[in-house]
């Protein structure tokens, strides 16, 4: 039995490992150059709004994880959405980029706006999220 | 050979489906209903990924490569 639990495990968590991937394939794939390059580099990416040119910072993280940038690329507030559902990490990610890019206005009507937090706190709840 | 993909919890479930085949093409429009019936938003990928290149999509386009079907949005 506890053979059994422990194998059930291991396929659990292999899955989990594999939808990952997945899913940070999938937002590999829809990245402009520029974007992966900063993604590969930094482990996170801008976007430009598509109706207002307000420039964004997405970073892993299940939620609280888009900053709204000023013109100096410093983070002046945070933006809490994300896709309904159990999703993935890269599914998360792509699915805040195109909505950013395609239906901001959307986006920023559901998100919930708070002030940029401190970066300490920030690095502890994507930490926590790779974990997962 | 056109696909659809959908967001999920396994990263995401793809279906082919070939235009030229009008039974596999009503099940594709079908699935394109019934998905942003209950709040996807259907985005018509582009290849290059570059900012602003993919379309929103409101109703079902047979003319498209790649749609990816995004969970509706919610604030935290």
């Amino acid at each position: 039995m506890h053979f059994f639990t422990a194998f059930m495990d291991l396929v659990r968590r292999s899955r989990s490992l594999d939808a990952k991937a997945r899913s940070v394939r999938l937002l590999k794939e829809n990245l402009s150059g520029a974007q992966r390059r900063q993604f590969e580099k930094h482990n996170n990416f801008e976007v430009v709004g598509g109706q207002t040119g307000t420039r964004y910072r997405i970073r892993p993280g299940p939620s609280m994880n888009v900053d709204e940038l000023d013109a100096a690329g410093k983070p002046v507030a945070g933006l809490c959405f994300f896709p309904a559902g159990y999703l993935r990490e890269g599914d998360v990610m792509l699915a805040q980029k195109l909505a950013l890019e395609l239906y901001e206005a959307e986006a920023l009507t559901i998100a919930h706006r708070y002030p940029s937090e401190p970066r300490a706190l920030r690095g502890a709840a994507a930490r926590a999220y790779r974990e997962l | 050979m056109s696909i659809q993909i959908v967001m999920d919890a396994s990263g995401d479930t793809r279906h082919e489906f070939d235009v030229a085949d009008r039974r596999a093409l009503a099940r594709a429009e079908a699935r394109f209903r019934e998905l942003t019936g209950r709040g996807y938003r259907a985005v018509a990928l582009a290849e290059s990924g570059d900012p602003g290149t993919g379309t929103l999509l409101r109703k079902f386009d047979p003319s498209v490569e790649q749609t990816l079907f995004i969970p509706q949005l919610q604030g935290g």
